[in-house]
């Protein structure tokens, strides 16, 4: 549960949204890492167009999915996150 | 943006839930979720996939989960019935699965919810009568439609495998419900009718005296010598006079001996 945090914080409903829209992202890009699908062009148009919600995602994204994130949009996703002070 | 959100939220949700079968922290998570905010569940439940559908509503349920939320149950259950019934029907994999879901409609406890459990038991016998092997939960089932098996017997007995006529015309015999009509069915019943018999003695004490005779009668004509010197063996003394024409000579000697013993005390 580090990752996930202490249960009493789950009542947030949008945090818990955040931990499943994480785990639907890393499901899908885990499952679509090696080949050229829909599915990733789905998540490339999401990664660029969704940096807000990746953010708030990002605890629980995996270090493949994260690795990915930034090999697609390292530009953008530095701007993001120097601009939010994150 | 907001179609994509709501496929990364259900194949996360998807995830979630087969994570559950093995890790605790979802497990909890889950269950957190059902507690603290149920309406993430209510709006995704059916857009998993059925095998995850399932495996939610089961650890819910491990959990009491049900008890709250009725409304939506109630509504899920009536909406989802039909769909699975069609996919137990045309997946006889998935079976396993849906079985344990039929039961989960016990559970909510909602008395003027109806659950038609003569439709839900003719799919438990289609479904059936594709295994070798009797199916989880026939039984639960099969306990559900007792007012409705003696016409089930004697409507389509015959077509089914060799399991589902067992579970049956055992079920008909331990709720003291077995006539002269299923005797004879069940006498005609090669592979069956020895262990039925044996099962017929266990229960005799639902039947009358008189009625319990009549019944065994049924079997006197039996091919099965089984079934026959079984019969002789443990049938009560007073019925013996009667049995004495048997053909077998095994069972006819039983029968002598079982006379001249009683003679001689």
């Amino acid at each position: 549960m580090s990752k996930i945090g202490d249960l009493k914080e789950l009542n947030d409903k949008e945090k818990v949204l955040n931990i499943i829209i994480a785990k639907g992202i890393n499901s899908i890009v885990e499952a679509t890492l090696y080949q050229e699908s829909k599915d990733q062009l789905m998540i490339e148009s999401f990664f660029s167009n969704s940096l807000d919600v990746l953010i708030k995602c990002w605890p629980y994204l995996n270090k493949n999915v994260k690795f990915r994130v930034f090999e697609i949009h390292s530009d953008k996703f530095f701007k993001y996150m120097s601009i939010n002070n994150l | 943006m907001k179609d994509d959100i709501d496929i990364f939220i259900i194949a996360g949700f998807n995830a979630l839930v087969k994570e559950s079968l093995n890790d605790l922290s979802s497990r909890d998570l889950i269950i957190s979720i059902a507690l603290n905010n149920f309406e993430i569940i209510e709006e995704n439940l059916k857009k998993l996939s059925m095998e995850n559908q399932f495996r939610l509503i089961s650890l819910l349920n491990q959990h009491n989960n049900f008890s709250f939320k009725t409304c939506f149950w109630k509504k899920y259950i009536k909406d989802s019935i039909c769909e699975f019934n069609k996919l137990v029907i045309e997946n006889t994999f998935l079976f396993s699965k849906f079985s344990l879901f039929y039961l989960l409609l016990n559970n909510i406890k909602e008395k003027n919810e109806k659950v038609d459990w003569n439709e839900v038991f003719s799919n438990f016998i289609i479904v059936g009568n594709k295994q070798d092997e009797k199916i989880k939960g026939f039984d639960d089932v099969l306990a559900k439609c007792e007012d409705n098996l003696i016409k089930l017997v004697n409507s389509s007995i015959k077509k089914n495998r060799v399991w589902i006529k067992k579970e049956i015309y055992s079920k008909i015999i331990s709720e003291g419900l077995l006539d002269e009509k299923i005797a004879r069915r069940i006498r005609s019943e090669k592979s069956l009718s020895q262990e039925l018999i044996e099962l017929i003695f266990e229960n005799k004490d639902r039947y009358s005296s008189d009625f319990f005779q009549r019944l065994i009668f049924q079997f006197m004509d039996t091919k099965n010598n089984y079934v026959i010197r079984y019969i002789s063996f443990n049938v009560p003394i007073h019925f013996i006079p009667f049995l004495l024409g048997v053909s077998d000579k095994i069972a006819l000697n039983i029968l002598k001996d079982r006379l001249n013993f009683n003679n001689e005390e």
